[in-house]
């Protein structure tokens, strides 16, 4: 089972203003450690963020073959400035799901997706 | 016709198993199908099911029950059940499905065991092809495929199931003691949906063997049984699924 994602580049500006963004866009690395085995039911997942400033963290389940998401999104509580954990992801059935994590930051918002394969 | 269904885990998007484990992922569907001909050619249908979800993931476990989707039917033969000068039975075929059960996207059960219905409304356009033979064999095959409608989500986005392709085929005997039985094979094929136009995740495909029984008790009541194994996959559940039914039947011509 896959333990660890490592993340492209989330693009996310670390300062200045909104019409600065393209020019001081930096890449944030987004980590997602997942429990030992992702499983059906109920699972914690934590996130490092390589970037002091996210000003929030948000993160749905979705299963792209099938068309729909989870029945709520997980909560990610924050650690400290670079460490969220992510409670309650909620797989309701097996096959593939999308983890799509939400950074937002002073001046940007992105998002990067992790695939899981749910027994 | 009442069906158990039981997941015993899944094909990923290789087609390469995947076992459910220790999970209990249960469903009960009671359906009422009613049938009735419009002259010598035309029947039209309908079946109304209740779905009723036992899952249990890790120290979770959940129940949920509900309406599901109605399925409206429809049938126009244009050469006779059992085939005639030659030909076998044709047969056009028409399925609409009305979401009236709850979809994914409006699950309120932590487990989704209160998801009854796709959310999207279907129509199935196919044909059924039959031939009897009167050493009371028989085979049946029938294609359909269903074509969803777009539905929105809450958060404003675009759903559109991919069509898909049901096919079935089977094989079998009648006996003049009023036993029947077939064995055969379906298949379902579904094209990847699209969120917003843009297509989203695999194309995923199940290949199911079948086992069918019935026993007709006088003219008017007959018991079924089927057994649904389900044996390739991919992106699909992999579920053993048994059935029982009883059907009245009445002599209006």
């Amino acid at each position: 089972m896959r333990s660890t994602f490592f993340a492209l580049a989330l693009l996310c500006s670390a300062c200045g203003g909104a019409e600065e963004a393209a020019t001081k866009t930096g890449d944030v690395n987004v980590t997602v450690a997942s429990p030992a085995t992702v499983a059906r039911g109920s699972n914690t997942f934590t996130i490092r963020i390589d970037h002091p400033h996210a000003t929030a963290v948000e993160a749905t389940l979705w299963m792209p073959s099938m068309g729909h998401g989870a029945p709520y999104d997980p909560r990610a509580v924050k650690l400290d400035d670079t460490t969220y954990r992510l409670e309650d992801a909620m797989f309701s059935m097996p096959g593939a799901w999308d983890l799509r994590v939400k950074v937002t930051c002073p001046h940007g918002v992105s998002t990067q997706t992790f695939r899981y394969e749910v027994p | 016709m009442t069906t158990a269904q039981s997941v015993r885990g899944h094909w990923n998007g290789s087609g390469r198993y995947v076992d459910g484990g220790d999970a209990r992922d249960r469903e009960l569907r009671f359906e009422a199908r009613v049938i009735t001909k419009l002259g010598r050619s035309f029947q039209i249908g309908a079946i109304v099911p209740y779905v009723v979800t036992d899952r249990r993931f890790g120290d979770r476990a959940s129940r949920g029950s509900g309406p599901g989707d109605v399925s409206l039917l429809s049938r126009y033969d244009f050469v006779r059940v059992g085939g005639e000068n030659g030909l076998p039975g044709i047969a056009l075929t028409l399925g609409l499905t009305v979401p009236t059960g709850r979809s994914p996207d409006r699950a309120r059960d932590a487990l989704g065991t209160d998801v009854t219905g796709s959310g999207a409304w279907e129509a199935r356009p196919g044909i059924a092809i039959e031939k009897i033979w009167w050493t009371g064999w028989y085979v049946f095959g029938g294609v359909g495929v269903g074509f969803f409608a777009p539905f929105k989500r809450d958060d404003g986005s675009t759903i559109a199931l991919g069509p898909r392709m049901l096919a079935v085929v089977a094989g079998g005997k009648s006996f003049t003691n009023g036993l029947s039985f077939a064995l055969g094979a379906t298949h379902e094929q579904e094209a990847a949906p699209r969120t917003d136009g843009l297509r989203v995740g695999a194309n995923r495909a199940r290949t199911s063997a079948l086992a069918f029984a019935g026993y007709e008790i006088d003219d008017n009541w007959q018991v079924l049984a089927s057994l649904l194994v389900d044996v390739i996959g991919r992106e699909q559940i992999a579920a053993t699924t048994i059935g029982f039914g009883i059907r009245r039947a009445w002599n209006v011509y």
